[in-house]
Order: structure tokens, then sequence, then C-alpha cells
């Protein structure tokens, strides 16, 4: 956790246009980041989802929000920005961000 | 649907590098067009792209964005939903498309540049898709506004503008030209993909998706939402570039790069997205101020995604971009109202009682500094004497950014020290500068900057003729019927007078 500065939130941001996507994003999100505290922010055109400094997306925990088999790749026709760094595995998105300070 | 693992053969297909014997380095990556900053070619093979894709997956999905954004455009092109926009709101959009549809096609350029000299075939892979994709961006954002000329016929700027010498187009295009046209693939990698379109694009592109979503504009919202996705992914060129100039010893390089994109990004969007969100968007419908949009996408988002890569903030943050921040948006504002035969869209004053409030609210101190220019145009247009209020010369434009100098109304509002510009004196030419870092820029590659005429030294040149408000309206391509007039023939000033 940072410091003296702003709490530096990593994560989705889902086009607004893709609610249902969002909304298991956003479930998939807090069962993958126990004990993170999960922000979400509606800004209508588009979804900020936010973890502070790390945000797991697995596969699996997207399947089970959504009821029906999905592969990560196909996030991305909604996957509009995000913040932090990313890294993408077969498995799982991962946003994070290093810099302590 | 393959067997394997993406991950088991994606690095095996994608990382065609090798040793050259027939030619050298130098001639199948010439320094100009792929600046190696003296990393050797095997460093350079490295690179590894954040964000994958492999092109099965890439064509899958461009094609479902493409039939998404079409048939929303399909649908509502049958509907009045156009008709019942806000006319400010609707300056925005035909501003946007001017500004944006064909420097889509120039970033393709940019692009297809990476995908040829990029230094490693894992980065010309991204960069080729990133091609693909700005491709997409230009002919969605020309096909567009070509189903609206029947309802607006300045849609026409969307591939007009910049074919002219609208002093706009000029700005738009000496920045372009700086960015992707003329610049070679490793500092395109770190200005177009990681400055402007990690950091700035993000500010246009979803910031008035998210206020058109509320002003009721679906197609247009549903489009720029869309691009966007295109960049969240090739603008993950940046990062792997950016590391290996961090880990050999070039992170002065990455951070130059960055330093001298982001003041100049900073002023193109502070002109569009700064204007369109604060003035031209109804303000029953604006989710955020522009400052606020630029401190969660930018101070934040941005700036904490480039300071993991070691490096840090502009040399020029605290004093010129915090406190640009607070007013020159304001500025331009007022200067393109003024000025408004010389733009293509119809700028919207947004100066009724509620929406000076709200800009007082956002901006503590507006009424004070700004304001009080409003109160003497607000004045002349209830005295029936709209004519004072429109220009009869021209303003000083920067020989950096090519956008007017705006400093005396920053010094007004008491955030700059001196009304003054910057001069330069160069090789007996004067250059003038609306601001330290845009001298700083100049002065930095003032070769590749000092032989180019702004829209005042082509006027002072005498370029420009008759000399004149209306030969410098001809010479910029702009009809008597294409210059821009107030969005709502002056409702605000009326609504105000009731107030």
């Amino acid at each position: 956790m940072t410091t003296n500065t702003h709490v530096k939130m990593v994560g989705p941001v889902i086009r607004g246009v893709d609610g249902e996507l969002a909304d298991a994003v956003i479930e998939a999100i807090e069962a993958d980041n126990p004990g993170s505290d999960v922000t979400v922010e509606d800004a209508g055109g588009y979804i900020r989802i936010g973890v502070p400094q790390r945000c797991r997306l697995s596969r699996a925990s997207l399947e089970d929000a959504l009821g029906r088999s999905f592969e990560l790749s196909e996030l991305e026709p909604s996957l509009s920005a995000f913040a932090g760094r990313i890294k993408v595995t077969d498995d799982e998105m991962l946003w994070y961000l290093e810099r302590q300070d | 649907m393959p067997s394997l693992a993406r991950s088991e053969w994606y690095d095996l297909t994608r990382d065609m590098n090798w040793t050259l014997s027939y030619v050298d380095q130098e001639e199948a990556w010439p320094q100009d067009l792929s600046n190696t900053y003296g990393i050797p070619a095997e460093k350079w093979w490295g690179w590894d792209e954040p964000y994958k894709v492999t092109y099965s997956e890439y064509v899958h999905n461009q094609v479902g964005k493409d039939a998404g954004v079409y048939s929303v455009n399909s649908v509502i092109g049958r509907s009045r939903m156009f008709d019942e926009l806000d006319p400010g709101w609707k300056s925005a959009i035909v501003a946007h498309y001017g500004a944006i549809a064909v420097p889509e096609y120039i970033a393709g350029l940019g692009e297809s540049r990476m995908g040829r000299f990029g230094r490693a075939a894992a980065w010309r892979n991204m960069a080729t898709f990133g091609c693909l994709d700005e491709t997409r961006h230009g002919q969605i954002q020309t096909y567009f506004p070509y189903t609206l000329l029947n309802k607006e016929p300045r849609m026409d700027w969307a591939h007009k503008a910049l074919h002219t010498n609208e002093w706009g187009a000029i700005a738009a295009r000496h920045l372009f030209d700086d960015m992707f046209t003329a610049n070679d693939a490793v500092s395109t990698a770190i200005q177009l993909t990681f400055t402007f379109e990690t950091g700035f694009t993000n500010l246009q592109f979803l910031g008035m998706a998210a206020d058109a979503m509320n002003v009721g504009d679906l197609d247009f919202g549903a489009l720029i939402s869309s691009i966007q996705t295109d960049e969240a992914r090739h603008s993950q060129q940046g990062e792997p570039t950016i590391k290996i100039l961090v880990e050999n010893g070039q992170k002065e390089v990455a951070q130059h790069l960055v330093d001298h994109m982001f003041w100049r990004s900073w002023h193109v969007f502070a002109l569009l997205t700064g204007i369109s969100m604060d003035y031209y968007t109804p303000l029953e419908h604006r989710t955020h101020s522009f400052k606020e949009f630029m401190n969660e996408w930018i101070n934040k988002q941005f700036i904490d995604q480039f300071r993991d890569f070691g490096l840090e903030r502009p040399w020029y943050w605290n004093e010129q971009f915090l406190g640009e921040l607070e007013w020159y948006h304001h500025a331009l504002h007022l200067g393109i109202w003024t000025w408004r035969p010389t733009v293509w869209w119809n700028p919207d004053a947004g100066m009724s009682g509620a929406e000076r409030e709200w800009l007082e609210e956002k901006y503590p101190g507006w009424n004070d500094s700004f304001g009080k220019y409003w109160d003497v145009i607000t004045a002349n247009v209830r005295a029936g004497k709209p004519e004072l209020t429109l220009p009869e010369t021209f303003p000083m434009v920067c020989n950096m950014c090519q956008i007017p100098v705006v400093s005396p109304a920053g010094y007004a509002a008491g955030f700059l020290k001196s009304p003054a510009p910057l001069l330069l004196d160069l090789e007996g030419r004067r250059y003038t500068f609306c601001s330290e870092p845009c001298k700083w820029i100049f002065e930095q590659s003032s070769a590749r900057f000092k032989g180019h005429l702004g829209i005042i030294d082509r006027f002072l040149g005498g370029l420009i003729q008759p000399p004149d408000l209306g030969g410098a309206l001809a010479y910029m391509g702009l009809s008597p019927e294409e210059c821009g007039q107030d969005a709502t023939n002056y409702a605000w000033a009326r609504e105000n007078g009731k107030a």
C-alpha cells in the first residue's frame, strides 16, 4: 500500500454499452481478489473497476459469473482501457503496479 | 479450436528474428526510420508485448466490433436522434471528426512504420495489428459523419479539414507529423502509443463517451468507446520499448520523448476536449469537468503507469502544467468563440447563468477572471451589437503548438508572471511561443521545427491574399456558409437576461 500519496487503483475500464459483461467482470474480480476493496465507478459511457495496486481476473471466475464458456481474448471488444500495467496469460488477466512511492 | 493453449505456441510463431548476412543492420533498419539509441540488435529482440493477441483472435474480435458499431449506426440513422441533439454537442462532434478522422489514417502510417522498422519481430507483429486498427478508425470516423451529411453539411470536414490550411488543421498536422509521419519507429512507440494513446486519447474517446451516453448520442458513444478497445491493446507497444531503453541505460531518452509529447498532447486536447466538455456539452449532461477527467485519466492513471517504469513527471509539471490546467482551455474557449468564423464548427459560448455558476464551482475564481470578458461580450450581444464580439485582426500563434497565444488571459487570471509571449531569435528569424515548454521543445530540436511557417508567418509573409480576414478565411478553406457562428444564435445571452 502506498504511504502518503494516493492509493493507486488498477483494473479494467469496460464499455458502458456492455453492461451485462461489466457486471460479470465485477463479480469475477470480487471473487478473484478476496480481501481487497473493489471499487466500481459507472460513468455511463464506461465502467471503471478498480482494486488497489493489483487486480486479478481469472477466466474461471468470469465463466462462473457469466454462466458460460468465455475466452479471455473475447474481453477485448469491451475493454476500452485499463489502469495499471497489464499481463495476460491463458487463464488470467492481471493489472498491477510495482512502484511503491 | 486449437488443441494447444495459446502460450504454448505464441512466442514461437511470433519471434522471427535472425542475424542479417546479406545486408547490414543500418541498411535494413536505417537510424532515421528506427533510432536504436545505441542499443544492440539482440537486446531489442527481448521486446515482449504485455497485451497479447493472435491473428485469428484479432480478426474474430475486429469483425465483431465493427458489426456492433455499424449496426448501431444503421438503426440510429433511421431515427431522429441526431436532429434532437443539443447544438453545442453537435459542434463538439463536428469538431471531433474534423480533428480526428484523417489523423487516424496518418496514425496508420506511424503504425506501419513500426510494423516494418520496429526492432523486434514481436513488435512488428503488434504494430501490424495497430496499422489495421488505425485504418478501421479512419474508415469508421469518415463513414459515420458521411451518414449525417444530409443533416449537417459540415460533417464533410471529417474528410476535408486536414486537407485545408485552416489554422486548427495546421496545428493538427504539425503535431501529427511530429508524432507519427516524420518520426522514427522507436520514438513513435513512446510518443504515439505510450504518451498519446495510453494517456491522452482516453480523455477524448472515453471522457466524451461518458458524456455522449448522458446526452443520448448512442451513435457517437458506441463508436468512440469501441475505437478505444483497439487503442487499449496497441498502445501497449510503449511499455516494452520503454523497458528496453531503461534497461540499457537510455532512461533519459525515454523521459525526454515523453516530456516532449506530453506537453504537445496536452495543448491539443485542452483545445479539443477541454472546450467540448466544459462549454459545448449541455450542462445537465456533464458527468465531470475537463479538469476532473484530466485528474482521473492523466494525473492519476497515466502518471501511475509511467512512473512505474522508473520515469518521473516532466520538469514542467508543477509550475506550467498544473497551472495551465486551471486556465488554459478557458482562455482558448474565449479566443475560439471570438474567432469563430475561422473554425469549421459552431462554437457554443455556453454562457447561461447556470453554466457560469457551474464553471465557478468547478474552477473557483472563474467569474472574476474569465467571467469578466464574457460580461462585456454578453452586454454587446444584449445591446444588439454582436458585430462588436467579432475579430478584425489575428492573434499571434505559437511557433511550436501552432495554437493562438493566450498568455495575456492567463496573466490576467493570475496564473502567469507575464502576459508577453516568449521569443527566440534564430538565424535571422524571430519565433514566438505561448509557454516555456513549447519554447523548450522547439529549442531541443530546432533543426526539425525551424522551417515551418505558422498561419501568422504566412499572413505576414504575404502568402495570404488579400491580407485581411476575408482573404484568410478563403485561404483556410472556409466559405461563408462553413464559417463558424454562435451555436445557439446567442440564446445564452437572452436566457442570462431573464435570470
